[in-house]
């Protein structure tokens, strides 16, 4: 029973990781912007697409180099879905900045929809799941059973990256100016930090990191669809959510426990498949019952 | 604005097939003009079944067009965008254009049955063409008939075959929560019951769907003969192919709702060795050149399971209407239950209740080396 | 402000401008539900645009239009009502019309419930799609397997719907904005989710042959016949929806002007003010979800009614999101801007319809123009106005 137990855990680490990913781009955003992005999932979802398109492209002009392809590829999405990031902010999502929290939340669902045509329509036979290829094949015993070495790998690539982001928003001066921003936007203004460049490279960042997730997840489940976003930006989102928004140690915290729950309920319960997204959300529910800002969110004081 | 939405307009025309704009001009302008309607999924997730579909039913039009069919037809395509007050909506609006004669409609069960009521009521003929719950043809509504075979005929020899052929005694139940999955996970681990097998777990995940191992590796533990799976191409093929990652050998089976090329470049090496069971009877000359024929006529989008099944229904409605005209659509409804055509689907006819009674007898397709060969 | 001028007896140019608004109105919709040409839908579009950027550039039209429906309030609902009752004979006996002015209204209803909460007192709420579930499966229920009369179900479902109501708002003492906006949608999909897995909700198939209810033995699935005028079925269930949008504006009105719509409006200014003040925040939060349930549940059980058929595929979250688009994109705190915003998140998909594949794309593109372009709403919530009248 101990390796089936592994593979479980197995399975919950690299979901929840994968959550994470985008959970990160959630809580980053709001944490600056205070923006509900809803279609981050949407956005993040073209990255493998890109992957996919630049593949191809590559294997055609020169049939040899499948690495160094597969190198690019994954650098040239992850290049690209940031710089996505940044337009649906420019075109979109920065017109909201003053507006009632509901507005933005509306039109990034509307802004999501749009994102999920286009792909379906100009991406060839866009409409149909794309086969997306393992990152690395191979397989390690560990403990008795054997590993797919990507799954060791998934982990490691996102904790590598959360470790990154922390990184970035400690000790550089870009991390520095993206929390004076959401510190306070005016006082940072008059410290010569024009906000416009910090909200473009906080889109930038979330959108890329939610990128390497969504790449993560489409080889994790060996295909990828235009509307795999929806579920996978849904799931990001709560796990920030009921992380405490704002929190990045909140978003990887909230990501693993969703995937826990998931994977726990489809592990134990004899019919527990069909309910696993019941049992998912009245989580949500019961830990904003309980914890009303979220497991690390900070409470909301006000002042009178 | 209005730039703009004429070229999106052009284009979204010529996506739509070229019959439909250039039908006009291609034949003489003495035959009488009649309209056929089509609903289904042609956007949202669904999309793939429904594109298919449509062009089936398109390239039905096309051929009768250009094959001296005694009025010009066209054809009018709504999305039901998988929705059922979407599609009540564009059964309301079919039923209210005076030059629709008679329709094809939906692959979700549950806008099948949102519509259906509708058309019963307006009197006008509806042939269904992918929905597959059996309380469509139970209501027996005279307007209502159906080319789908109904789960219960592909399940029933295969769960039959699945013991005795197979040899599988404990099997392992995976399908998803929409109707389509719900019915055939019922039907086959009855059959399969009945046959003398025993069905250890059945597990029916959400639509959406993309990550199996929880329950694979329940399964793994569980020790299994054989996996069914009751869901659709792409929840097929991601299975399979985690499968196959978690180590799980023993063989897939499933019906044809997944027997499709796409299955296989989805789970890739994996796929070898997945069997499902396909209608014998489908196999067949008019097919193979339905086949031939949507290549040729070059769609944008691949053809999928339900393409023949539209394509189907289409040429009945044609053939009745050149029979009985277009006034009496309560002649109509009855001379569909009445028939037997010989098309690319075998030998259709119908039942009491408006269900085709197409005889099946189902062999077993398997995936080799990459491709589904009959298997000996 | 109209509210600072003197209260002024109705000029026949008040009454003009009454008239040709009502009027010009009616005409439009008409025209719209009627198209089939793509240029003239597009046309007809264009026209509004046109309308609405000129009262974005020059306020002073809209200001002199308020005043006159202002000052002449007998004018104005004597003739509304005349027109709406009139309306589906003027449509000449095309079913599909009078099916999208049914669904348009009981949009108008579900927008007008959620525009309680999210207009009112800015609570985001994102399971109106499932209490409007509720109420469809609860009447439907009660009529499939009870055989309980339309007229009995009506309340009953609407009861229940409260109940769940109550239940949802109960997190809302404690979560806010983006948390209690994610508790709803998580409840949203729970409920989508049980309608779906249970047996006795009919699973994925849902519930067949609901049963039309009928009034003095006319049968809802019979044709209205007045004074040799005949006009479909559907008519019967459009007088229907409008008495159930007729009530939910009555009640908003009564509401806006009670002691609750002044908790609701002191809650969206400033809850920790509102609270302050001695208003009960957290009573007047979960009367919300309440209300909101409860009109909801009323458009769930003509719904069901009417189309005869229910699953779970009706109540998504994506209905519920449709419905706070209605709300935002026609005006919160505006009962006539929510109406209009729900007729047009209706009409417009149906009649994008001619764009087949690019249906979705164009909405999305639709709903992201509309909030850019006129972010306080088609018709902007207007301050509450004193002694006017």
């Amino acid at each position: 029973m101990d390796a089936l137990v592994l593979q479980y855990v197995m399975n919950w680490l690299v979901l929840g990781c994968i959550y994470a990913l985008v959970a990160l781009g959630f809580s980053l955003l709001f944490g600056v912007l205070n923006v509900i992005h809803f279609s981050h999932g949407d956005v993040v979802i073209v990255a493998p697409f890109v992957v996919l398109a630049v593949l191809q492209g590559l294997v055609a002009a020169m049939p040899a180099a499948t690495a160094g392809a597969l190198a690019l590829a994954l650098a040239a999405a992850i290049l690209a879905v940031g710089i996505l990031g940044v337009i649906a902010d420019w075109l979109v999502i920065r017109r909201f900045r003053r507006a009632p929290a509901m507005m933005a939340l509306v039109a990034t669902v509307a802004l999501g929809t749009v994102v999920r045509e286009l792909i379906r329509m100009f991406y060839p036979q866009g409409s149909n799941p794309k086969p997306f290829p393992r990152l690395i094949e191979a397989q390690v015993a560990l403990g008795g059973v054997t590993v797919p070495v990507f799954s060791l790998l998934a982990i490691a690539v996102s904790v590598a990256m959360m470790g990154l982001l922390f990184a970035m928003m400690r000790f550089t001066p870009l991390g520095l100016r993206i929390r004076a921003v959401a510190e306070d936007r005016a006082t940072a203004r008059l410290m010569a930090i024009r906000p416009g460049r910090i909200f473009a490279a906080t889109f930038f960042v979330a959108s890329a990191v939610g990128a390497i997730g969504a790449i993560l997840f489409a080889s994790y489940a060996g295909a990828v669809r235009f509307d795999f976003g929806i579920q996978l930006g849904l799931i990001g989102f709560s796990g920030a959510v009921i992380g405490g928004l704002g929190s990045m140690l909140g978003a990887i915290l909230g990501s693993l426990l969703i995937a826990g729950i998931d994977v726990l309920v489809q592990a134990t319960m004899a019919e527990g498949a069909s309910y696993r997204l019941v049992f998912a959300f009245l989580l949500v529910i019961l830990v904003l019952v309980l914890k009303p800002s979220g497991l690390l969110g900070r409470p909301a004081i006000e002042k009178v | 604005m209005s730039g703009i939405l004429t070229r999106r307009r052009l284009v979204a025309a010529m996506a739509l097939g070229a019959a439909v704009a250039l039908a006009p001009v291609a034949v003489a302008q003495d035959k009488p003009k009649i309209k056929l309607g089509f609903i289904g999924p042609l956007s949202g997730g669904n999309a793939p079944q429904g594109l298919g579909a449509r062009n089936g039913f398109l390239l039905a039009i096309e051929q009768a067009n250009a094959g001296g069919y005694p009025y010009t037809v066209e054809g009018v395509v709504y999305d039901d965008a998988s929705d059922p007050q979407t599609g009540v909506g564009a059964a309301t609006k079919l039923v209210n254009d005076p030059d629709v004669v008679a329709s094809i409609g939906h692959w979700n069960s549950s806008v099948a049955l949102a519509t259906i009521p509708v058309f019963d009521r307006f009197q006008m003929p509806v042939i269904i063409w992918g929905a597959i719950s059996p309380k469509i043809t139970e209501q027996n509504l005279p307007m209502v008939t159906r080319v789908t075979p109904t789960l219960v005929t592909e399940n029933k020899p295969l769960a039959a075959w699945a013991v005795s052929g197979l040899g599988a005694k404990k099997i392992a139940i995976v399908a998803d929560t929409s109707d389509y999955g719900t019915a055939n996970a019922a039907a086959f681990g009855q059959f399969f019951a009945e046959a003398g097998g025993t069905v250890v777990s059945t597990d029916l995940l959400p639509v959406g769907t993309t990550d199996f191992r929880a329950v694979l590796t329940r399964i793994a533990g569980a020790g299994v003969d054989a996996i069914y799976f009751g869901g659709v191409i792409t929840e097929a093929g991601l299975l399979r192919k985690q499968e196959g990652e978690l180590g799980l050998t023993v063989p897939m089976i499933g019906i044809s709702g997944f027997y499709d090329p796409e299955f296989i470049a989805l789970a890739g090496p994996a796929a070898e060795g997945t069997m499902v069971s396909y209608p014998a009877a489908q196999s067949n000359p008019r097919l193979d050149k339905l086949d031939a024929d949507y290549t040729a006529r070059g769609f944008a989008e691949p053809s999928s399971p339900y393409t023949k099944y539209a394509y189907e229904a289409a040429n009945i409605l044609m053939a009745v209407i050149r029979d009985k005209g277009i006034e009496d659509k309560a002649a109509l409804a009855a001379a569909i239950r009445a028939i037997s055509y010989d098309g690319v689907l075998g030998t259709t006819t119908f039942d009491d209740h408006g269900q085709t009674q197409i005889p099946v007898e189902v062999i077993i397709k398997i995936v080799r080396n990459g491709e589904w060969v009959t298997r000996e | 402000m109209a509210a600072a001028a003197p209260a002024r007896a109705a000029t026949l140019a008040d009454r003009a401008i009454v008239a040709a608004g009502e009027a010009g109105g009616a005409l439009i919709l008409g025209l719209f539900l009627l198209a089939e040409d793509w240029r003239l839908i597009t046309a007809v579009l264009v026209l509004c645009g046109a309308g609405f950027a000129l009262l974005e550039l020059r306020p002073a039209i809209e200001e002199r239009i308020v005043a006159a429906f202002r000052r002449a309030p007998a004018t104005a609902l004597v003739l509304g009502a005349a027109i709406v009752l009139a309306y589906p004979f003027g449509m000449q006996g095309n079913s599909y019309a009078l099916h999208l002015l049914v669904i348009a209204l009981l949009y108008a209803v579900l927008a007008l419930a959620l525009n309680f909460q999210l207009g009112s007192a800015n609570i985001p709420n994102f399971a109106t799609g499932a209490s409007y579930g509720i109420g469809a499966y609860a009447s439907a229920l009660l009529a499939l397997e009870f055989g309980v009369s339309f007229w009995l179900t009506l309340p009953v479902a609407a009861a229940v719907a409260t109940v769940f109501g109550f239940l949802l708002g109960f997190p809302s003492m404690r979560t806010r904005d983006t948390y209690l906006a994610l508790v709803t949608i998580a409840f949203g999909i729970v409920v989508h989710q049980l309608l779906n897995n249970f047996d006795w909700t009919g699973g994925p198939n849902g519930l067949v042959g609901i049963p039309a209810p009928s009034i003095l033995g006319h049968s809802f699935a019979r044709p209205i016949v007045i004074l040799g005028q005949r006009v479909p079925a559907q008519a019967n269930f459009y007088y229907l929806a409008l008495a159930l949008v007729a009530l939910a504006i009555l009640a908003a009105r009564r509401l806006h002007n009670s002691r609750v719509g002044l908790a609701w409006n002191a809650l969206r200014g400033d809850e920790l003010a509102a609270r302050c003040q001695g208003i009960d925040v957290v009573w007047y939060k979960m009367l919300a979800f309440a209300v909101d349930a409860f009109l909801a549940a009323f458009a769930g059980s003509v719904y069901a009614a009417y189309v005869s058929y229910i699953s779970p595929d009706n109540f998504t979250f994506l209905v519920s999101v449709t419905i706070m688009t209605m709300v935002i994109v026609g005006g919160m705190d505006n009962s006539f801007g929510v109406i209009v915003g729900a007729f047009l998140l209706t009409l417009l998909p149906e009649k994008l319809r001619i764009f087949s594949d690019y249906r979705l794309l164009f909405v999305g593109v639709v709903v992201i123009l509309f909030l850019v372009l006129r972010p306080q709403g088609l018709f902007p919530q207007r301050p509450r106005s004193y002694g006017a009248s």
